[in-house]
């Protein structure tokens, strides 16, 4: 695919960035958002409490709101994930999502980072979300790049559910995250992920809005379906929803999907479920009134 | 050489599949930013007053067909009032100090973005352009301008004339495709030469201009330097032939710019006329960007632009590919409403401008072009994005101006064979050129016969940046040093 | 008369910190006396960081926003009555605020080298350093606020070295900044009658335009100055400025002109 137009993806960005998305629509979408959410903690400090607590909000964000996609933990966490979701999650609908092989930094071989996949799935994760090395990829060594998502779907059992985490704040220029993406595509992944969110600066709307067109024309091309994870500084509700409506008009409704469109995230479940209280209450909700997740 | 290079050939076989979008409800903009009137005066010397013979005409919202007034229409009698007013008017804004003369108009400025809301309500209410469009674009822009404008009151002898004088009092007559702000292209690098305005609107849009009067008067701007006289053509006219306007300045048809040209005689005249632009799309271009952009450049404001790109110039290697892309990408425009947020095209103007483009998509499947459309609603206001595969340069669709958002596409083979497709056009106004390869693109660019060249984007405009065509798209340009220029002649050394 | 006598700090990344040193001096004003800051060759060190820290995002500021910014600061200026020479300051920002979005307008050009594309723009240079003094109050707003219009304008940040003896007025007028969306570092105030913070200023590698007629004030001759500031070669003035001219603003330009080979 080439050059990207930088100015071009701001200005069509923009301007979906830019509708008005209220009442029942914007109710809709609230709801699809929480339906499209990974539940993130990704801390050093995490413990089988910590986790529990995260998957009882998973699976029942509030009163009458529905479970999210997933939660997104620690490899070494998923086997408590696992035991939690069991027992809360009567309709068996979050998945465990995993980040795996030397996240965040990316510095491993692809042996190492298959290992890690692999180690991350016995001890239960349904998802593997890994990380490309982003110095091969900006020096070049497109071949390791290539290698080491092979690498990964392989010991995952197949690249349907593997999630390929660009870094796009390394990455930098739209060009290089658009052959990244080519690339992880081209390899077997079955997502393609913004960020670790682990850095400043995660998922905008243009490297979202660049993401989507490769996964178009991966689509347009084959008739395959690649999905997208925005991760990383998606903190509002209000951007939330801004991030379906650029899905919506890229590739069409049947797309906002937990299937094909995920956000990775940790306060936007605050967020979206305030929101959601003030469409039934119309009053702002304080999120003292929300559970800890 | 392509295998298959037109889709009409293959017929449905080949149509996109296009994903259907979630609709968004219906997020009307406030109206009451704006409050109803019955009655639109004309502003002349500072005084909101009726045609001297009482004649009125309605203005209408095209979308709804409701009247939003009606406004007195000028005769030859008011145009006399009005210059003469001007005349004197001229005299008492040039003996102001050009500083006092420079924050009467940026206090114009500042008011217009108080009160921008308001502005673009009654802009989309009156043109049928969509609220997103006039509250990002058309207001915005129009304020920008008449602040930039007010910095050169006291810095005209930088605009590169020796000892720069006012011309006295500027006719201007302006389009209905974007009333405000070609009003302000006019208004403001006028005042900002010491010279006073006698403004002229389209008669199917007079509303914003009138409101931009009440806000210049509110500035304190001295009565008799702007003067706003709605009426149809005959107005015009005779603004134009009247001796006292010293300077002309037009937007409009070529065949109107044409005539005022022979009125003008040996008196200063600007014309800003119609066009047939092209976007020049070579196959190393980023090209999600050039199907934004192509569809920018046709699509914003119904197609309603005399710098339109109307013409696609696609290299043949990658043009079935991207006339698909075309397809799914017009599908996701949306057309209705203007008056709701999320609307990108509105309505056409008027149900003349309306037949005008039907009759021109006609005749071109006549001629053998294969149409294909995005979606728009039943009511006869509204015309969906059009696109028009397989024209060739012969057609009458790829010579003469639309003015309506219909796409003719062509290909080439070469860059040279771009250029000379691109030129053979009576018309030069602006032109597009998509490539990753910034050599090639600047060479187009010194190539093409037109006064704005656009590579990797289009559709920009920007106060400080010159804008007018050559040939039969006229000759002057506004915005820039070069556009204020225009506004003062030179004085004895 | 207020109960609630003003301090008068410095004026450093938006905010007004005390001289660092603790060192003050009186200042008489309608027989009241204030003790202002006298600034040091710290304060001036963090200053001139403050406003090469701001000066990248200034520089990229789109110009016809830096020309609304500067007209506000003049609407803000214009409604201080307490100010001596604020009507006339303002006017100065006004003037700045006309230029902003013309200047490399009328500057640049294009240079007709064939099978070239080749221009001259003009890009700002970045941190402009002024020694400011002048006969009276009125006299001195007028020429602080010319000299922040002027480096403004043209996408510099400045550092303002004035006189302890018009303390007052240059806070005065850096309030006035304050409440007009100019960026936290763009505009920087120091109050100081020593030596030792004038040569800090003129001095500093990341200074890049020196404006220093008023160099005697402290204690520093021309040779002075031009010596304090051989290591980074900045641009010197050590002359007027006329008023009705662009010069004070263009001087901090610099020129530069880009190639581009045509296809054929």
């Amino acid at each position: 695919m080439g050059h990207v137009n930088t100015a071009a993806v701001q200005r069509r960005s923009r301007e979906i960035w830019s509708r008005s998305l209220k009442s029942d629509t914007q109710q809709e979408l609230l709801r699809r958002a929480v339906g499209v959410v990974d539940l993130t903690t990704l801390e050093g400090a995490d413990t089988v409490g910590r986790v529990h607590r995260l998957c009882a909000r998973a699976v029942r964000p509030d009163l009458d709101v529905q479970s999210v996609a997933a939660v997104c933990v620690y490899a070494d966490m998923a086997s408590a994930a696992r035991a939690a979701l069991d027992a809360m999650d009567i309709e068996k609908r979050v998945r465990i999502a995993c980040v795996a092989g030397e996240f965040p930094s990316g510095r491993n071989t692809p042996q190492e980072k298959a290992r890690a996949a692999k180690w991350a799935k016995e001890q239960g994760a349904d998802e593997i979300d890994m990380v490309i090395d982003r110095g091969a990829m900006l020096s070049g060594n497109y071949k390791k790049v290539s290698e080491e998502v092979r690498a990964v779907c392989e010991a995952s059992g197949g690249g349907e559910h593997v999630k390929v985490i660009l870094e796009c704040a390394e990455l930098s220029s739209l060009s290089v995250i658009q052959h990244a993406s080519e690339i992880a595509i081209e390899a077997g992944a079955g997502w393609i992920k913004t960020s670790t969110g682990k850095l400043p600066g995660g998922a905008t709307p243009e490297n979202i809005l660049v993401m989507l067109n490769v996964v178009a024309q991966h689509h347009r091309a084959t008739g395959k379906i690649v999905g997208v994870k925005a991760a990383g500084g998606v903190r509002t509700a209000k951007d939330a929803i801004r991030y379906l409506a650029l899905v919506n008009e890229t590739l069409g409704e049947a797309w906002i999907d937990p299937d094909r469109f995920r956000i990775g995230a940790s306060t936007l479940l605050d967020d979206l479920c305030l929101q959601l209280r003030h469409h039934q209450t119309r009053k702002y909700p304080s999120s003292r009134d929300l559970p800890l997740a | 050489m392509s295998e298959k290079i037109s889709i009409q050939e293959n017929g449905d076989e080949d149509r996109v599949v296009v994903e259907p979008a979630m609709k968004y409800d219906v997020a009307r903009e406030d109206i009451t930013f704006h409050t109803p009137r019955t009655e639109w005066y004309a502003f002349i010397n500072g005084e909101s007053v009726s045609a001297i013979d009482g004649t009125w005409f309605e203005s209408t919202n095209p979308a709804t067909g409701e009247s939003l007034g009606r406004v007195a229409r000028c005769g030859a009698q008011d145009v006399d009032i009005a210059v003469r007013s001007a005349q004197v008017g001229q005299q008492r804004w040039v003996a102001m100090d050009p500083s006092e003369r420079s924050e009467v108009m940026y206090r114009i400025s500042r008011i217009m973005q108080e009160r921008a809301r308001e502005f673009a309500v009654l802009e989309t209410l009156d043109n049928g352009k969509s609220i997103r469009e006039t509250r990002d674009i058309d207001v915005p822009l129009a304020a920008e301008w008449f602040f930039s404008h007010a910095g050169w009151c006291d810095k005209l002898e930088w605009t590169g004339v020796r000892n720069p004088q006012p011309h006295g009092v500027v006719g201007a007559v302006v389009p209905w495709n974007f009333p405000l702000l070609m009003a302000a292209w006019k208004i403001a690098p006028a005042l900002a030469g010491g010279n006073s305005v006698v403004l002229k609107p389209a008669e199917t849009t007079p509303l914003t201009a009138l409101l931009l009067a009440e806000v210049c008067r509110d500035a304190g701007l001295p009565n008799g330097v702007l003067n706003v006289i709605p009426g149809y053509g005959d107005t015009g006219e005779a603004l134009m032939r009247h001796p006292g306007v010293s300077k002309l300045a037009f937007t409009g048809s070529t065949a109107v710019g044409k005539k005022l040209r022979s009125i003008a005689g040996d008196r200063p005249i600007t014309l800003e006329l119609g066009g047939k632009g092209s976007n020049i799309v070579f196959a190393d271009c980023d090209i999600d960007a050039a199907v934004e952009g192509v569809v920018w450049g046709i699509y914003m404001n119904q197609g309603h632009v005399c710098c339109a790109g109307s013409r696609l110039i696609v290299q043949e290697s990658i043009h079935d590919d991207f006339v698909q892309r075309l397809e799914s990408r017009m599908a996701r425009i949306r057309v209705g409403d203007p008056m709701d947020k999320n609307t990108d095209m509105g309505a056409i103007n008027s149900t003349r401008q309306a037949d005008m483009i039907r009759g021109h998509i006609a005749r071109a499947v006549e001629q053998g072009a294969y149409v294909i459309e995005g979606v728009a609603p039943q009511s006869s206001c509204y015309i969906a994005p059009t696109m028009l595969v397989g024209v060739h340069p012969g057609m009458d669709v790829w010579q003469d101006e639309v003015f309506g958002p219909v796409l003719s596409v062509s290909s080439f083979r070469t860059a040279e064979e771009a250029v000379e497709i691109a030129n053979r056009t009576r018309y030069g106004l602006a032109n597009g050129v998509w490539s990753s390869d910034g050599a090639l693109a600047l060479w187009v660019a010194s190539k093409l016969r037109s006064g704005v060249v656009w590579l990797n984007t289009y559709n920009m405009f920007d106060s400080s940046s010159p804008f007018g065509g050559v040939r039969e798209s006229g000759y002057g340009r506004e915005g820039g040093v070069t556009g204020m220029r225009a506004y003062v002649k030179g004085g004895a050394r | 008369m207020s109960a609630v006598r003003k301090t008068y700090k410095l004026f450093i990344n938006g905010a007004y910190p005390r001289g660092e040193s603790g060192r003050v001096s009186e200042l008489v004003r309608d027989g009241v006396s204030y003790w202002v800051c006298n600034a040091s060759r710290k304060d001036a060190r963090d200053a001139v960081a403050a406003a090469q820290g701001a000066s990248g995002s200034w520089a990229s500021q789109r110009q016809m926003l830096r020309g609304q910014i500067l007209y506000r600061a003049g609407e803000m200026l214009a409604c201080r009555s307490d100010i001596e020479g604020g009507t006339e300051g303002a006017k100065r920002f006004v003037w700045w605020a006309g230029w902003a979005d013309k200047l490399s307008s009328v500057l640049s050009h294009s240079n007709p080298v064939s099978g070239f594309s080749n221009t001259t723009n003009f890009e700002s240079a970045g941190v402009v350093t002024a020694l400011l003094d002048a006969e009276n109050e009125e006299a001195f707003t007028v020429e602080l606020c010319d000299a922040i219009g002027a480096a403004l304008c043209a996408g510099n940040t400045i550092v303002a070295v004035v006189p302890v003896k018009y303390a007052a007025q240059a806070l005065c007028i850096a309030e006035t900044l304050s409440v007009s969306d100019i960026p936290a570092g763009c505009v920087n105030i120091l109050t100081s009658d020593q030596k030792e913070c004038a040569v800090t200023v003129v001095s500093h590698g990341d200074v890049s335009v020196i404006d220093a007629r008023a160099h005697a004030t402290w204690g520093l001759s021309q040779l002075d100055v031009l010596e304090q500031s051989e290591a980074h070669m900045p641009r010197v003035n050590f002359n007027a400025w006329e008023r009705d001219n662009h010069t004070r603003a263009s001087f901090g330009f610099d020129a530069k002109t880009t190639w581009q080979p045509l296809y054929q």
